[in-house]
């Protein structure tokens, strides 16, 4: 009798190994939970669908035709609300959107303290977002540049060092909303940081520019 | 009174209880093998809509990670990018390559392409990104080798006993904040005198107090000896002054 349970016993053994095989193994089985307590709940999770709602959309968009509390109506200034105009990256101010009305402003705005930690962060954030393609040293020449289809504009082109064409509310304008083959990257680098790219970006103009300068005279 | 039981039920209690001992081992033994994110996670490497290649991104080309998990720093969810991320490049670079029809087609109609999500934590664990990106716990530290994976697989358990391993050990993972996005980071490749003098002004020591008070604590003679993980975590933990929480409010709310 222990010799049959035994011979059932390997078996049962190597059939449950062969099916469950051994730890590590990559699979597109999702994970077992074994205990599912309360491991997925019914709420609004980031970036995940909702069944809540009709379109399926977790994150809302504002109700049509409704106005946040503190944003200001552009052109409405009675609207002011007790929030700092800037609480919300849509207001219409210059540091929010480098214009002023029609017209790019030029020189950074007065909720920026320009200073070494600014520059400092500029330039990590030049570094992540911008030297892909315009290279760390704002050349043009970055990794993803082999790849493209057209040259990828220097930093240093005289267009853009001329602050006449090329203001510091153009450069934020730029970054926000892409220019030409360039994405926008409004959703992926805060309005702080884009003015700090901004700073770095004179910066490294200038480190670059003595060339220029001394080819001016 | 007539003899019942036969001869063999003798030793019948014995071999039951027997067999009874092995089968209780065995599946103790596999409930103990398999009843753990060991088993039930690690390995996870589910198909995604798109083919995305981070060892071609950022091994490759060098990108950051940051460049489209743009709000790890910020925020407790480490944000997958948006589709727009993807077409920054893609308008141009390989527009063509059947891969990316998806990309393409969501940007056509606004329809976000449907990332299939491998490290999920269960609702009541509130995990929090930027604390840890914060305080020098790297993303290869959770989510493995990520930069060399053609597809992203789980790499680490996950489980409650993984975290609290390094929640009562921080010193083994911690490395300089500067690090935190170089996955190829080794304790060896740290320069001492760079990490001292920048060590030295997050604890509020001069440089020389806390070069000999480490050097006396992790015995190291020579400024060019390779430094050890052992060294790089403990000096940045006290730094730091890195106490994660082991009770259960730290992360269940």
């Amino acid at each position: 009798m222990i010799k049959y349970f035994l011979i059932c016993f390997v078996l049962a053994g190597l059939l449950v190994v062969a099916a469950a095989l051994v730890r590590g193994v990559r699979t597109d089985l999702p994970p077992w939970e074994i205990f599912p307590d309360m491991d997925r709940q019914f709420k609004v999770r980031f970036q995940q669908p909702s069944s809540f709602f009709a379109d399926g959309v977790a994150a809302r968009l504002p109700v049509a035709g409704t106005v946040p509390m503190g944003y200001e109506i552009p052109g409405k200034p009675a609207a002011r609300g007790g929030i700092a105009p800037g609480a919300f990256t849509h207001a219409a101010d210059y540091y929010n959107t480098g214009r002023f009305g029609e017209f790019f402003g030029d020189g950074m705005p007065g909720e920026i303290a320009v200073g070494q930690e600014l520059l400092a962060r500029g330039r990590a954030r030049f570094d992540i977002n911008c030297a892909p393609c315009h290279g760390t040293a704002g050349n043009g020449m970055g990794a993803v540049s082999k790849y493209w289809a057209t040259p990828i504009t220097s930093l240093h082109d005289p267009r853009i060092l001329d602050r006449a064409q090329t203001p510091d509310g153009a450069l934020f304008f730029t970054i926000t909303h892409g220019k030409g083959l360039m994405g926008p990257y409004g959703g992926n680098i805060t309005v702080r940081d884009r003015w700090a790219i901004v700073a770095y970006v004179r910066s490294l103009q200038m480190s670059q520019s003595a060339g220029g300068v001394a080819q001016a005279e | 009174m007539g003899n019942f039981f036969p001869r063999w039920s003798n030793l019948l209690p014995l071999k039951l209880a027997f067999c009874l001992v092995v089968l209780g081992l065995a599946v103790a033994c596999a409930m103990a093998y398999y009843f753990t994110p060991k088993y039930t996670r690690v390995g996870y490497m589910p198909s995604q809509p798109v083919a995305f290649d981070h060892s071609i991104h950022v091994t490759q080309l060098g990108l950051d990670c940051r460049y489209c998990h743009s709000f790890v720093e910020e925020s407790p969810h480490s944000n997958v990018p948006t589709t727009q991320t993807c077409y920054n490049c893609h308008s141009v670079v390989q527009k063509d390559n059947p891969k990316l029809a998806p990309v393409h087609e969501s940007m056509e109609t606004g329809e976000p392409i449907h990332w299939v999500q491998i490290h999920q934590p269960p609702d009541y664990v509130f995990f929090n990104h930027s604390v840890h990106i914060a305080r020098g716990v790297s993303c290869q530290r959770c989510h493995g080798q990520v930069d060399e994976m053609e597809t992203v697989y789980h790499a680490e358990p996950h489980s409650m006993g993984w975290c609290l391993n390094c929640h009562r050990a921080p010193e083994k993972h911690l490395r300089p904040q500067r690090e935190v996005f170089n996955l190829t980071w080794k304790p060896e490749d740290e320069d001492r005198e760079t990490f001292y003098r920048e060590t030295a002004d997050l604890a509020g020591l001069s440089y020389e107090e806390l070069l000999g008070a480490s050097r006396e604590k992790f015995g190291f003679e020579e400024m060019d000896e390779p430094m050890s993980q052992r060294e790089v975590g403990g000096v940045l933990k006290e730094a730091w002054g890195v106490s994660p929480p082991e009770g259960c409010a730290g992360c269940h709310r």
